[in-house]
């Protein structure tokens, strides 16, 4: 299997990091975003107008794709989530690579997103992480918490296999049960 | 205004659009709104063509590639 990224538009321009505004600025910025994230695959830059990048998914800011031998769709990820990527590679190699594995995923998956998603806003800047506050609910806020909460709720979030439904049970009912034990500490304490 | 001029401004205007300045709730509504209607390529047809550059200058073209699975993530460095 091959891994390509697709190097798209700036999701959150800021002062640190405008709009592209030629093809040669959006390439050297690609290259500096490989280097950056360590990418060890091949990082291909869309054009300026973006042709791939809409083409393929509308403007879906982070989607992924799952191409097979035949050069069909075999899965697609409208917001990429680890676990939900490795489980339809681990398909798709099972069935020889080829057919369609586990489909479509629509699911939004903004605790991954959250835990792993301040690294762009930053790199845009103060303004990018503002601006993706007022626009996304406080988005830009808890990526930071998100981070710095990384220790704790990565490997949940994160987590390269997806959890068995038993274990996401139990985790739920740990974090509620945590909650109201917090909640009836600090009552007593009053 | 030519007809060339204007179709100049055009693009230059959807340029613009796409390479928007400022991140606004209009943008993570428009993904909302793509999610629920699950725009995109859909799994099972065909993946679209397309030959693109690599930060290390090699060009890639999709058809190239058959005879093995290729994942594609479509990123941003913001």
């Amino acid at each position: 299997m091959r891994f390509f990224d697709v190097f798209l538009r700036q999701a959150h321009p800021g002062e640190l990091r405008g709009p592209y505004r030629s093809y040669e600025e959006k390439l050297e910025d690609a290259r500096r975003y490989k280097r950056e994230e360590g990418l060890p695959w091949p990082v291909l830059v869309d054009d300026l107008a973006g042709t791939v990048h809409r083409t393929y998914s509308g403007e879906m800011a982070d989607p992924v794709f799952l191409i097979d031998s035949e050069g069909r769709v075999s899965f697609y990820g409208m917001w990429t989530h680890g676990p939900t990527l490795k489980r339809a590679i681990d398909e798709l190699l099972a069935e020889g690579g080829r057919g369609v594995a586990l489909g479509l995923d629509r699911t939004p998956h903004l605790l991954a997103s959250f835990v792993d998603g301040w690294r762009g806003p930053r790199r845009g800047g103060r303004r990018a992480v503002l601006e993706y506050d007022l626009g996304g609910f406080g988005a830009g806020t808890l990526s930071f918490l998100g981070n710095k909460a990384k220790p704790l709720l990565g490997p949940i979030a994160l987590r390269a296999t997806p959890l068995p439904t038993g274990a996401k049970l139990a985790l739920g009912g740990g974090l509620v049960a945590a909650a109201a034990a917090l909640i009836v500490g600090l009552r007593l304490r009053r | 205004m030519t007809a060339e001029a204007q179709a100049t401004t055009r693009d230059n205007r959807q340029l613009r659009k796409y390479n928007y300045e400022h991140f606004w709730l209009k943008h993570l509504l428009a993904d909302l709104w793509r999610t629920v209607r699950g725009e995109g390529v859909q799994p099972g047809s065909e993946a679209p063509d397309f030959e693109l550059e690599s930060t290390e200058g090699n060009r890639v073209r999709l058809s190239e590639l058959r005879g093995s699975p290729v994942l594609l993530h479509l990123g941003s460095a913001t």
